[in-house]
């Protein structure tokens, strides 16, 4: 660290120290207050049946295609390989990998060093 | 910036917490006043939060107010292991990402009004100026630095936030963070010298 960074850092601190905050406007607590309240009072119903609909699908392609997977490995372990055993794996394959290139294309969802 | 020694003494952390824990369970309750009372002690801290991640004022009293819906939908959820205080600003830091990948992080170069509002410290008219672009330069070296370590410095400049918030807030560990504003703070240094020398530099045409 030179004399000009030893300058740089105190002031850096001091700069970052003094940062504004962000105040709330007046009446800001009592309105989202009152928002949370209308909100709990009116469950959507609707939005909680389709998303546990959702859900369920998830759940019961992903157990269809885990099972498929499953017995087309055994298939292919006991050395009876069929062209669809092969596609399934590579379809599972490639949905791991279309799983990781979504993930690394959100660099913000983790920060790390 | 933030430490261990920074933060307010046990006693009065323990009475905030105290306080924060009968907030939360008359909110649970349906008391719309104690819901507004726990939005007023949290807001000014969350919408900093969300402030300092967007760098867009005009868009911070929505997202703040989003945290606290997203907040009370969750309350149930609140298992008291961290404070009341780390778990919304972890919400309100949440909130401030997604907004930050809706806008394809377009925002990172959207100008700072921050330099604009810090004319309370008694300095004289030159001293003032001065001062008010030394502060620009170290805006604008902040502004350049990528999120992973602007976002963990800002936060640390937070005084009511220790590196076990931040944290908790990141989802990372407390060693990480330290790294990471530690990091952040080298790199600042060198982005500091780079617009220094880049402003003298164009000063000298004038």
């Amino acid at each position: 660290m030179n004399q000009r960074d030893q300058q740089e850092e105190p002031l850096a601190d001091a700069v970052l120290a003094r940062l504004p905050e962000w105040q709330p406007p007046a009446g800001f607590a009592h309105r989202v207050a009152a928002l949370a309240m209308l909100e709990k009072d009116h469950t959507p119903w609707a939005a909680l049946v389709l998303r546990a609909l959702g859900l369920a699908a998830c759940v019961s392609i992903t157990a269809w295609l885990g099972g498929e997977t499953f017995s087309a490995a055994l298939r292919s372990a006991e050395g009876q390989q069929s062209p669809g055993s092969v596609s399934w794996m590579l379809a599972m394959a490639s949905l791991v990998v279309a799983w990781r290139c979504v993930r690394r294309a959100r660099p913000l969802s983790r920060i790390t060093s | 910036m933030a430490s261990e020694g920074d933060v307010p003494t046990l006693e009065a952390q323990a009475h905030a917490e105290q306080a924060d824990a009968e907030l939360v369970r008359r909110c649970l309750a349906g008391d719309q006043s104690a819901c507004a009372r726990l939005v007023s002690r949290h807001a000014r801290m969350a919408g900093t939060v969300i402030w300092r991640a967007v760098r867009n004022r005009e868009l911070v009293e929505d997202l703040c107010q989003e945290t606290f819906l997203r907040a009370f939908r969750s309350l149930q959820s609140f298992d008291g292991r961290s404070r009341l205080s780390t778990w919304i600003c972890s919400i309100a830091h949440r909130v401030a990402l997604d907004e930050l990948r809706r806008q394809g992080r377009t925002v990172r170069f959207v100008a700072d009004e921050a330099g604009e509002q810090q004319s309370d410290d008694g300095l004289g008219l030159l001293d003032q100026i001065v001062a008010d672009e030394e502060a620009d330069r170290v805006h604008a070296a902040v502004n350049t630095l990528p999120e992973r370590y602007r976002l963990p410095l800002l936060y640390a400049a937070l005084q009511e936030l220790g590196y076990d918030d931040i944290a908790t807030m990141l989802a990372i560990p407390v060693g990480t963070v330290k790294t990471l504003v530690f990091r952040g703070k080298a790199l600042l240094r060198e982005r500091l010298a780079t617009v220094g020398g880049a402003a003298k530099a164009g000063g000298g045409h004038r």
